[in-house]
């Protein structure tokens, strides 16, 4: 199989959902039946079936949270580098693997015990905090999705959206013209993420024609450089609004505003846009350590480039 | 939710539950992100997990009452989770736009659940009445579970959709972040 097919398989692209979020349901789930029948088992007169009807959950609970992992660590090499969400979901990566090694020893404790009809206080404790860590965790990871939108409206693109925000700076400038080394290699619905001297900018490429525009929706400012292109329009990844690449007119709501775009020139193979001065705020320069951009790395390199060959232009689902 | 700085924060958390309604609650804004999706975690997983455990059970038939008692707590967990779900779904569901077509899904979504909830207290109360530690699971109390999990995985996947696909929820607490960052990146807002 293509990597490129186990890749959309475990990103749950055909699915139209990410499948790490449906697997999760299970090891929260059980972790947490686990401990009421622990507790239940604790007060209760001292009960086989229910001491073991508790282990059961947890088998399956750390069984389907190590299956869990495996789309969830695909989910977060696809997160651009300078997302707040890339840091929040190595925390999450971590948590939840720390919540897996606790239940592992104590699967392994309860194993061992030598009269199996009561969970005892240390065990207890120990699933709590397990919980503990794992609703930490949990909140970490529904702060992915409904505050930074990773995974929403993904399965509408081909192309893997960009690695990373690539800082050019404006000084490079002939005429206004900012040259982006590289994008002449772009592929077909190829999109990179650019801060052209403080303005985050948006380039896609769409068959021969290359678009460059405001990267940031007018309705809840999601990417757009991670958004869907059909012909002349972009659609935003995470409420569907979308605008005309040429005008920067909205089509279709819930947007309501115009978003910004930029003239963009194609010179013998050489790519350049043009960001007019006045729309560069003053304090962009200082807040773009906010953005998260990476201000010494100016040049775009190959990782950048990289578009799977065999996939074709995205397509509205 | 975004960290703040700690005065900042509670500022915003005193403005903010002077402000709070009921709805508010249910849509998990004090909390920063929906409720709903949360609490449903427990259903979504419980209740296929107690379909496995019966029909391990009913496979085996060697009478390990722990795999029937599990499945009675995997029902009991799952309905007081999804009960207070109900609400908080209903909530969000308020918030969508008749003309998008989360709204339907929506209502499908709902309708699903309801039949589930009434599959899985049936079981329930089968369960109850001949005790929760039976040695075998009968075979009214394992179509009851089928029936429910038939009906729950189709219903839990449209509630993906809305949230991957049609962005419920998304950036509802958040929006201000971004138009900060947005802002900063010379866009219109």
């Amino acid at each position: 199989m293509p990597k490129s097919l186990v890749r959309r398989i475990l990103e749950g692209k055909p699915l139209r959902q990410p499948l790490h979020t449906m697997l999760v349901h299970f090891p929260i789930g059980l972790f947490v039946v686990s401990l009421v029948m622990d507790v239940a088992s604790y007060f209760g007169a001292g009960d086989y079936a229910l001491f073991r009807g508790s282990l059961y959950t947890l088998c399956a609970g750390v069984a389907m949270g190590l299956i869990a992992a495996v789309p969830g660590f695909v989910d977060w090499t696809d997160i651009r580098r300078d997302n707040p969400a890339k840091g929040i979901g190595q925390w999450h990566m971590g948590l939840n693997l720390l919540v897996l090694l606790v239940y592992g020893i104590s699967i392994i404790a309860r194993f061992s015990m030598t009269d199996p009809r009561r969970v005892g206080l240390p065990l207890i404790f120990t699933s709590l905090a397990a919980i503990g860590l794992l609703s930490v965790s949990g909140y970490l990871g529904g702060m992915m999705v409904y505050d930074d939108g990773i995974g929403v409206g993904r399965h509408r693109r081909r192309a893997p959206a960009p690695s990373r925000t690539i800082a050019l700076p404006s000084t490079s400038a002939e005429e206004g013209w900012v040259p982006i080394p590289g994008a002449e290699h772009m592929e077909d619905g190829q999109t990179l993420r650019l801060d052209v001297g403080g303005v985050i900018i948006g380039l896609a490429r769409v068959g021969t024609a290359y678009y460059a525009f405001q990267d940031f929706c007018t309705h809840r400012h999601g990417p757009l450089s991670e958004g869907c292109f059909m012909g002349d329009q972009v659609m935003c990844p995470w409420h569907g609004s979308r605008f005309d690449l040429r005008t920067g007119h909205v089509t279709h709501g819930p947007a309501k505003k115009d978003i910004n775009i930029y003239e963009v020139r194609n010179l013998n193979g050489e790519v350049s846009v043009r960001i007019p001065e006045a729309k560069v705020p003053t304090t962009a320069r200082r807040d773009s350590a906010r953005s998260g951009t990476e201000e010494r790395e100016w040049k775009v390199e190959p990782e950048d480039i990289t578009s799977p060959t065999t996939e074709q232009a995205p397509r509205a689902e | 939710m975004r960290p703040t700085t700690p005065p900042e924060f509670a500022g915003k958390l005193a403005a903010m539950a002077k402000r709070l309604t009921l709805k508010d609650i249910l849509q998990g804004k004090p909390l920063g992100h929906p409720l709903h999706p949360l609490l449903v975690h427990l259903p979504t997983a419980l209740w296929p997990a107690a379909l496995v455990f019966d029909v391990i059970s009913f496979a085996r038939k060697d009478g390990d009452i722990s795999l029937t008692l599990a499945t009675w707590w995997c029902l009991l967990v799952g309905l007081v989770a999804a009960a207070a779900a109900v609400p908080a779904g209903i909530a969000d569901w308020t918030s969508i736009h008749r003309e998008r077509p989360a709204w339907k899904i929506g209502l499908i979504h709902a309708g699903l659940n309801t039949a589930v909830m009434g599959l899985v207290i049936a079981n329930f109360i089968l369960r109850c009445i001949r005790g929760p530690a039976e040695p075998s699971v009968t075979v009214a109390q394992l179509t009851l579970s089928i029936i429910s999990v038939l009906l729950l995985l189709p219903s839990g996947y449209l509630g993906g959709l809305m949230v991957y696909d049609q962005g419920i929820g998304v950036a509802r607490t958040s929006k201000d972040y971004w138009r900060r960052i947005a802002r900063a990146g010379g866009a219109r807002v």
